[in-house]
Order: C-alpha cells, then structure tokens, then sequence
C-alpha cells in the first residue's frame, strides 16, 4: 500500500523528550511528504536516534505529537505495520540463522509469508549461503546487512535507517544505495541519518538539520546548499589558510572542518585567493566552487552557536 | 506470536542446557544414593519425612524435589523469567518486533506464557528424571515413609503407599512446589521488564527466593512477624502430603499469597513494560 497522495507521511509537531535532566529533543517540527528521501544530519547528541526511536513507537515523547500516515503515534500504533526500520544497528537471536531470524521477525507480524518480500530483501543482503549460518558468526558487516534486509521486508511504505553506512565498507554503502534506490522506486519513503554529509547529498532528496534537540533548517538540499557564492578548499596548513582567507576582501565567512575551508562572501576572486594562499606558503590541495551539504551544514551550526565551529 | 516465541525459545541453548543440569542433578542424585548406601534413611524436609532409597524408585523423586526446591529450582524459574524480556532488549532484537507495530502487552504476554511453560517444564522435570533414574536404581515399590521426628530411625512407619499412589501424590506435590515457584517468577518477569540485562533479573529472583528463606521464623525468631509474609516460606509444605492421612492445612493460604504475589509483580511487569522507553 503506497503512502496517500497529498497527505504527509510524517508529521512532527512540538516534539520533546527529556531523559531525567537531559533535554534530548526541544520542540521539533518536522514534515516528511511521500516519496521523498530525508537525511537527518547534526552533531552526536543532537536528537536524530531518538527522533527515530518516538516515531518507531519504542520511546514515549515528553511533549508533542507524531503522526505517521495521519496515525497519532504510540506503542503498537497500526501504522507501524508499514515501517521498515535499522535503528542503532541490528538485533537478531544469536543462535539463530540470519534466514531463521528473517523469517521469526515477519513471522511475529501475523502476516503471510507471501507478503514478506523475502526473496528481494535476501538478494539485496546478499549473504549467500551466509544467510544459514548462526547469526553470532556474522562479519559487522553481515550483521548491518541482515538488518538492512530486515528493514526492507513487507516492502514499508516508509524506510527509517539510522546511521547505516556508519562504520561500514564502501562496498556496505553500495548496498544501502541499492536499498533505498529500490524502496524509492517502489514510492516509498526513506527517512536515514548520517554524519556523513556526502552520503546524505548523494542519497536524499531533503535533509534536515538538528542540533541540541532543535530543528536548525529544513527543506531540498538544493535549497540548503544555495547559490551563495563560495569556494571550497582542502589545504596543508588548515591555520595558516584560515587566516589568509578571513583578511581577503569580499570573504564575509570562513568555516573549517579538518583540513577542508569553505569560504563565503561576494565578489570572491579564484585567482586572488590561490595567490594569498602561495604568498602564506599554504599548500592548496583540493578546490571546488560552490558549496556542498557539507558546508551549508558547518554554516547552519555556526549561525546555531555550535562550539567549535570557526566563525569569524 | 505464542508459537514464534516458543520456536525462539526452544532452540536457544540456555534452555537446554538449564533444562539438562535439572535432570543430571535427579541423576547424579540417585548415583549418589547407589553409592553412599541406599540402606540408610534419609531425612526429608522440615516435618520431617524419612524415607530410606533402597526400599523403591519412588523415594527419588520426593529426596529430588526436596533438594532442588530452595535454590536449583528457584534459579530455573527466575533464568526463564528474568531472560524473557531483558534477554531479548539485550540482543537488540525487542526493538525490531516493537517497532513493527506489535502490542507490547500481546509481546509480554506470549514472553511470560512461553516463560511459564519452560519453568514449568523445568518444575517438572525434577521429579520425572528422578522417578525414572530412581526406578531404574531401586525398583518400582511402594514407599513407604517414615517418622524422621522420632528418636530412631526404626520407628514403624507413618505410611505406605502404593505406587500409583505415590505417583499421584508426588503430582500434587509438584503442582503445589510449582504454584510456590510462581511469585519468583512474577517478580523475576517483572525485572526483566525493568533492565536490560537478564542476570539482573535472574540475580533478583533467586534474591527474592533467598531472602524469603531468611525471613523465616525458624531461622530468625525476631521477624516471625515478616514470616508469613514471605513468598516461598511454606513452598516445603507438599511434604505432608506424604502423610497418612495427608495433611494440608496451610496450602490453600499459601496459593492465596501466591496468588497476590503474581497478581502484584505482573501487573507491575505490564504497567512497566508498556511504559518503557526501548533504549537498546
């Protein structure tokens, strides 16, 4: 069953949880429409495994509301039938096999076998002969794998996957392309995490950014990164360049991550900036016009006060 | 979702192996009586019974079940009940079958009913493994029980029961010591509920049935008030069963105390389950 046209697949009002002291979200709205593919990106701590944990029914919110195909959200919800989910990496009956755990997992939803989907999910995990051995024998990648298939069975109508190339293989990454190349294919909706921005830019179709439990900004990826005028950079004296770059005139910021600058402002001149930098004796390594989800990222944190985040 | 349950369960290597030691310790113990001089009378319980090996297969069991009631069993029930739902939170596989929508009270309850079923299992193993080592070492006889109150071990004895007879008391007497293993089970379901790591849970269990024994009258006169309080106290009362005629007073206030201790630690297990922010 597709998600209905027109009416959000998930809706987040108000949303707040706070673990004794420890406000883990603050209010956060949220709209997820059909088919689109949604990349919640922010620091650790920033809220996005409990985001997913209150609309997987697992964690009751201290305030606010979800609603998942128009269904308030709460333990044992209906709608939770249509979500496939990777939240915090896999769990599985160790001494059972990855096929068993598959089919003890769909087995537990009351529906038939016919409607699992085991088959696709099998070939996208692509475990092989694998897939009879007892789950305690998993590679960690295995075990993402298995629970990456878990997620997709009974084709959801929306695919939550939390961190799921953290850690992992390139190879594990293609799998996880696979995965939500193929719920998106079939209309569904994907809502993932990640640290990795470039993974979020080059799998989603939306992000939103959260930090300390808030929604800092949302919306296409296109619109995130925008048509600032801003030059990317990865140099061999990260300190040395920063400073070159605030003193150029027509930079109006410089925000730092590792070794990679980007700069931002009007008028910025290539050939100007690559001179200062010779001039300082910095090595420039890597250039790129434009700015990635990266640094709209690294810019949306610096306007939200993140610590550590070079401002100028 | 019951029969998915047992299928995880019951090809889990924990219950084998718990289910195993029950049994080899009703074998051992009858090796032990082969060995040690099956002649000799053995004391059972606190009325107390006496009843010597040799005599039938039948005297086994009953030495069995009086061995293992005060700890091997009690550890069985709170392994199967404290692993039940924390065991699962501990795999990390709880959260795939809550978060797909599942009741968490139909979760929590084919968890305890698939539970109950092993310790009951494991209950009744017990006397079964030690029926059948026990008449495969002494013969099937009838038992005959004798006064263990007395000076002597040659007083005549209190009574004797035919086989098929003792065989029905001895399932009664079953039934009552796994009716007295249902508060411990309760409160071990109900951790189980609380943490996410099951030797909490089981730990908390065998506690419950530990500090019952301590708050007994007839180890600490001083909390004779707390006695009959106290969950698994009067678990040993099957013994007299064994009398003739039979006696069973207090039974019916124990199973009522049970009943309240189950009622109370499920109701909490359920009102703490479905509350319960799933954070493994």
């Amino acid at each position: 069953m597709a998600a209905d046209p027109g009416r959000p697949v998930l809706r987040v009002r108000g949303l707040s949880k706070r673990f004794g002291r420890a406000l883990a979200l603050d209010g956060l709205d949220l709209v997820v429409q059909p088919g689109e593919v949604v990349g919640l990106a922010g620091p650790n701590g920033a809220g996005k495994s409990v985001t997913f944990r209150i609309l997987l029914g697992l964690v009751r919110p201290t305030a606010g509301v979800v609603e998942l195909f128009g269904e308030p959200i709460k333990p044992g919800a209906r709608a939770l039938a249509r979500v496939g989910a990777l939240v915090d990496g896999p769990g599985f009956v160790p001494h059972l096999s990855g096929l068993d755990n598959l089919r003890l997992a769909w087995r537990l939803t009351g529906r038939p076998e016919a409607e699992a989907g085991l088959g696709p999910a099998l070939e996208l995990a692509g475990l092989g002969e694998a897939i009879r051995r007892p789950y305690r024998t998993y590679s960690h990648g295995m075990r993402y794998r298995l629970g990456l298939a878990q997620a997709l069975l009974g084709r959801p109508d929306l695919l939550v996957l939390d961190e799921p190339a953290t850690g992992l293989d390139p190879g594990h990454l293609r799998v996880v392309r696979a995965a939500v190349a193929s719920a998106v294919e079939r209309g569904a909706t994907v809502l993932l995490s990640s640290h990795v921005l470039p993974e979020i830019e080059s799998l989603c179709t939306h992000a939103a950014v959260l930090q300390q439990g808030r929604l800092v900004a949302a919306g296409r990826i296109a619109d995130l990164v925008g048509p600032a005028a801003a030059v990317h950079l990865e140099v061999d004296d990260p300190d040395a360049a920063t400073a070159v770059l605030s003193g150029l005139p027509g930079v109006c910021r410089v925000a730092r991550a590792g070794d990679a600058l980007g700069a931002v402002g009007e008028g910025l001149r290539p050939a100007a900036l690559f001179a200062a930098l010779d001039e300082a004796g910095v090595g420039v390594l890597a250039f790129r016009r434009g700015r990635t989800l990266e640094q709209a990222y690294l810019d949306l944190l610096e306007t939200a006060g993140e610590p550590g985040s070079g401002r100028r | 979702m019951i029969r998915a349950e047992l299928r995880k369960q019951v090809r889990r290597p924990r219950t084998w192996v718990t289910l195993a030691a029950l049994a080899g310790f009703a074998f051992t113990l009858t090796l032990a009586l082969v060995v040690s001089g099956p002649e000799r009378p053995e004391p059972v319980g606190d009325v107390p019974l006496l009843i010597v090996p040799a005599t039938s297969g039948l005297t086994v069991p009953v030495i069995a079940l009086s061995s293992t009631m005060k700890f091997f069993l009690p550890l069985a029930v709170a392994i199967f009940a404290g692993d039940a739902v924390a065991g699962e939170a501990r795999w990390g596989s709880l959260r795939y079958s809550l978060a797909r929508g599942l009741s968490r009270t139909r979760v929590l309850a084919a968890k305890a009913l698939v539970a109950g079923l092993l310790a009951a299992i494991a209950v009744g193993l017990v006397p079964l493994a030690g029926l059948a080592a026990g008449v495969a070492a002494f013969g099937w006889h009838s038992l005959a029980v004798g006064d263990g109150g007395a000076a002597t071990a040659l007083n005549p004895s209190l009574a004797t029961f035919a086989p098929a007879a003792a065989v029905g008391r001895l399932g009664l007497a079953t039934a009552y010591l796994a009716a007295g293993m249902t508060s411990i089970f309760a409160f071990a379901l109900f951790l189980s509920t609380v943490t996410t790591r099951p030797l909490v849970a089981v730990a908390g269990g065998v506690g419950l049935a530990i500090v019952s024994r301590v708050l007994n009258a007839d180890y600490l006169p001083g909390v004779a008030v707390l006695s009959p309080l106290a969950p698994i106290n009067d678990v040993d009362l099957w013994q007299r069963l064994f009398l003739q005629p039979a006696r069973t007073d207090g039974m019916v206030a124990f199973g009522e105390l049970q009943a309240v201790y189950v009622a109370v630690f499920l109701g909490l297990a359920w009102w703490s389950f479905r509350r319960k922010d799933v954070l493994t």
